[in-house]
């Protein structure tokens, strides 16, 4: 038997820049003091959530908890629900995660919360799924691959899943309504559910609202066209997720295209972040004007309750950016200090490691010590716009945070300093 | 020469409790070297605001009949009790399971069995306890008693241990450390092996890229012994490749000089294979005696470890393994896509002592098959035979603990 033993070495991710990107990275200096508003004010703090590092049990104090979520959102009375596996826990506001609905296994299966069945991340792009949370105290599911969205709330005294809309036969064309379960949805599926409990959901090929009764659904309209490659056949968008923000505008992210959708309050659908384009020069763009700015295969969004900005992340953009939501000014990235930077390179390009530097000053690197901060994921968001994010293995596993050590999970709640309302 | 064949017994439902709606999971099995089973198992799962869990059990004798007309209470105290373990020494079953019954984390209890299915301590006794969590136990048998290792919060999840003799109080909780360093992680097995044990944990604290691709592994082995009375960790070292152990295993081990780790991975793009190493009595791993497929997946390496069955046939975990009769047996539950038509089987895989494989690739023993839904293979080895306890789903979607026995032949 070999006799190596590691001792404990803290991660580093860092991989190194070729020389015209090292050099271009060099143009980023003192982009910091190029903001005004809020964000500027603004320091993100990042400590432990749950998924315990190397597993630890189902359910008890969330931060001891194995599993890590693929999605989340958070309800007005402090809860969490948290999407992982084939269930479907809550973390009330004591800390205690527990399972809320799902058997653990894929299938269909309306009724009793412990006896649902679901397919998440089935028939969706690189499996995602997301999660909304209601007014009302619902949840709702994109279960992808049972082409629904369900429901999980509470009716006489008992946790129930049932099927808020899809399962039907009917296609809708713009501007036609149906009830919501004679309809059926097409390919991947994102939720978003507004303060007034409207429920909106995006497809492949377009947005559908549901009236806050859950008796009729209506198709908005298709995505627009300048969401697609300039040389492609308007179609498909591949939505990831969806959320919204307390005015009742509701978001969307796609990747391939890479693009943000917003669905305004009376039903609008617009293009208002992510350049869509092949154009490598492009690509390397770093931040900037919302649609000129480039998302790289963004997994997961949240939009900040008070409607501030959007956050997107994932895929190949390790790090949250932030879209003013009004369209004006610019993106930004967020860096391993807990601040808003603007890149003028693609922020992807100054990976670093996955350590977070509170104390940090200076330049961007290669000028100075900051980097982005590694996120492989957005989970969701809470009910006073915390941000959740997750370390996949290939890009971090793990995340060391200054003078406060080893975050002990792999799933970390990114607190605000400035936090909004509830939406 | 033909492999012996592998002649299944009636699968029987083992505690059918038509008063209680709660699904029946995660069972475990112990042979009590005279021809009784043990299986426990969780009845019930911790759901918010609906229910909890219980520990319950029931013995099986070697024609497979059910003992028992009504379940062991194990323990039923208020709030859950999940994960139960067992294991059989010196005329006692051991259960020990993680239990939130103070109401704000898990805790380590167990509780003492005997022959007869008469629970010596109701409710059981508590192993761990105090502020974080102690969770996850894996167990073995020692001598006169068990060896019992689980995690321990602090921040990060320690590893810790306690021999718990046939009678008399267990041990004070020990750290299980080496050269000054204690063992992070979760996601344990542990096996005994001679004197001494084997155990298996996942270290994600110990993940690094800088230092190479072999520290992404976070699979760890550690080979265990009596030294002065305590715990003593002899030796420590990653897992041969990135694809052992991935998603957790288990080990199986005769008590003599080789243990076998099984487990289940996702290799490249999406497809599930169950993978294994063998160990020798020095706890090293036993280079791969098998011919395999080739596999372009990054760490893919069949010196290091073994593929148990053909890729082209999708598992997943938990995987199951136990030694007896001669040979290694392994279940894996051919992985369920989410399409109600698929088959359910649970598929077996032997090895010999000396880890070659038994059965031809395009004819592994089918160890059970139904239109519902299965999950969760256990396995314990008898004398002349191996009982199988697996979950499975009735036709109102309804789970319970099923089991039957195995004999080569």
């Amino acid at each position: 038997m070999s006799r190596r033993y590691p001792l404990p070495v803290f991660p580093s991710a860092r991989l190194t820049c070729p020389l015209p990107i090292r050099l271009a990275l060099a143009l980023i200096a003192a982009s910091a003091a190029a903001f005004a508003g809020d964000r500027q004010a603004e320091r993100w703090r990042v400590t432990d959530f749950t998924g315990a590092l190397g597993g630890g049990p189902d359910g008890g104090p969330v931060a001891q908890a194995g599993g890590i979520p693929y999605a989340l959102c958070g309800d007005a009375g402090g809860n969490l629900f948290l999407a992982q596996g084939q269930f479907i826990d809550v973390v009330t506001p004591d800390g205690m995660r527990s399972h809320l609905a799902g058997s653990g296994e894929y299938g269909f299966r309306d009724g009793a919360a412990h006896q649902a069945e679901f397919r998440l991340g089935l028939n969706s792009y690189y499996g995602a799924h997301n999660l909304a949370c209601g007014p009302d105290g619902s949840v709702y599911v994109t279960d992808g691959g049972n082409r629904r969205i369900r429901r999980i709330h509470r009716a006489q005294g008992q946790w129930q899943v049932d099927s808020w809309a899809g399962g039907g036969s009917r296609r809708l064309g713009p501007g036609e309504s149906a009830p919501p379960n004679a309809v059926v949805f097409s390919g991947t599926l994102a939720v978003a559910v507004t303060p007034q409990g409207e429920v909106t959901i995006a497809d492949n090929f377009g947005a559908y609202r549901m009236t806050a009764d859950g008796r009729e659904i209506r198709y908005l309209a298709r995505w627009p066209a300048s969401a697609f490659y300039s040389n492609a056949r308007p179609g498909n968008l591949n939505v990831m997720m969806g959320d919204a923000d307390r005015a009742g505008n509701v978001y969307f992210v796609s990747r391939t295209p890479h693009a943000v959708i917003r669905i305004t309050p009376a039903g609008q659908v617009q293009h208002v972040a992510g350049r869509v384009t092949r154009d490598k020069a492009h690509q390397l763009a770093g931040d900037g004007p919302p649609l000129e700015a480039f998302f790289n295969t963004p997994t997961s969004i949240a939009a900040q309750p008070d409607g501030s900005a959007v956050y997107v992340c994932g895929g190949d953009e390790y790090d949250i950016r932030r879209i003013p939501a009004d369209g004006t000014g610019t993106t930004a990235t967020l860096m391993q200090n807990g601040q808003w930077y603007q890149a003028s390179v693609h922020p992807n390009k100054s990976r670093g490691p996955a350590v977070v530097k509170p104390g940090a000053k200076g330049k961007l690197k290669p000028d100075g010590d900051l980097t982005i901060l590694m996120v492989s994921h957005l989970l969701g968001r809470d009910a006073q716009g915390n941000l959740y994010g997750s370390l996949n293995t290939w890009s971090g596993m793990t995340q060391y945070v200054e003078e406060e050590g080893l975050l002990g999970t792999r799933a970390f709640r990114l607190q605000r300093s400035t936090p909004g309302g509830n939406p | 020469m033909a492999a012996p064949a592998l002649v299944a017994g009636e699968a029987v439902v083992v505690m059918s409790m038509p008063g209680d709606a709660r699904f029946q999971l995660n069972p475990a099995v112990a042979h009590d070297g005279k021809g009784t089973y043990l299986v426990v198992w969780q009845q019930g799962r911790f759901y918010h605001q609906s229910q909890s869990a219980d520990i319950l059990a029931a013995r099986i004798d070697a024609s497979g009949r059910v003992l028992d007309r009504q379940p062991i209470v194990v323990c039923n105290i208020e709030a859950s009790q999940e994960q139960p373990q067992v294991a059989f020494s010196a005329g006692t079953f051991l259960v020990v399971w993680h239990d939130l019954r103070n109401g704000r984390d898990w805790d380590v209890y167990a509780a003492r069995v005997n022959a007869d299915g008469k629970v010596l301590a109701p409710n059981g006794f508590l192993v761990a306890g105090g502020a974080g969590n102690q969770a996850s136990p894996a167990m073995a048998p020692a001598d006169d008693g068990f060896l019992v290792v689980w995690q321990h919060y602090d921040r990060h999840y320690q590893l810790r241990a306690s021999l718990i003799p046939v009678a008399g109080p267990a041990a004070p909780a020990q750290p299980l450390q080496f050269r000054g360093e204690p063992l992070w992680g979760g996601e344990l097995a542990l096996a005994r092996v001679g004197s001494g044990w084997l155990l298996s944990w996942n270290d994600e604290k110990a993940w690094s890229l800088t230092s190479g691709a072999t520290t992404m592994i976070t699979r760890h082995f550690a080979k265990l012994a009596i030294r002065n009375g305590k715990t003593a960790v002899l030796d420590v070292q990653r897992a041969s490749t990135i694809h052992v152990g991935r998603s957790g295993g288990r080990f199986a081990s005769d008590g003599g000089p080789s243990a076998l780790y099984a487990g289940w991975a996702i290799v490249g793009r999406g497809n599930r294979a169950a993978t294994a190493v063998l160990f020798d009595s020095d706890a090293s791993p036993i280079r791969n005696p098998n011919p395999e497929q080739d596999k372009r997946a990054s760490g893919w390496n069949t010196e290091r470890m073994m593929t148990l069955f053909n890729l082209n046939v999708p598992v997943d975990g938990p995987v199951a393994a136990v030694f007896g009769q001669g040979m290694y047996l392994v279940a894996a539950r051919e992985a369920y896509s989410g399409k109600p038509t698929d088959r359910n089987r649970l598929l077996g895989a032997r090895l010999t002592p000396a880890g070659v494989r038994i059965d031809n690739a395009s004819a592994w023993p089918v160890l059970h098959e139904s239109p519902h839904r299965i999950a969760s293979p256990a396995l314990a080895g008898g004398n002349r035979h191996f009982l199988l306890a697996f979950e499975q789903e009735d036709a109102a979607g309804r789970r319970q603990i099923w089991a039957k026995t195995l004999k080569a032949e």
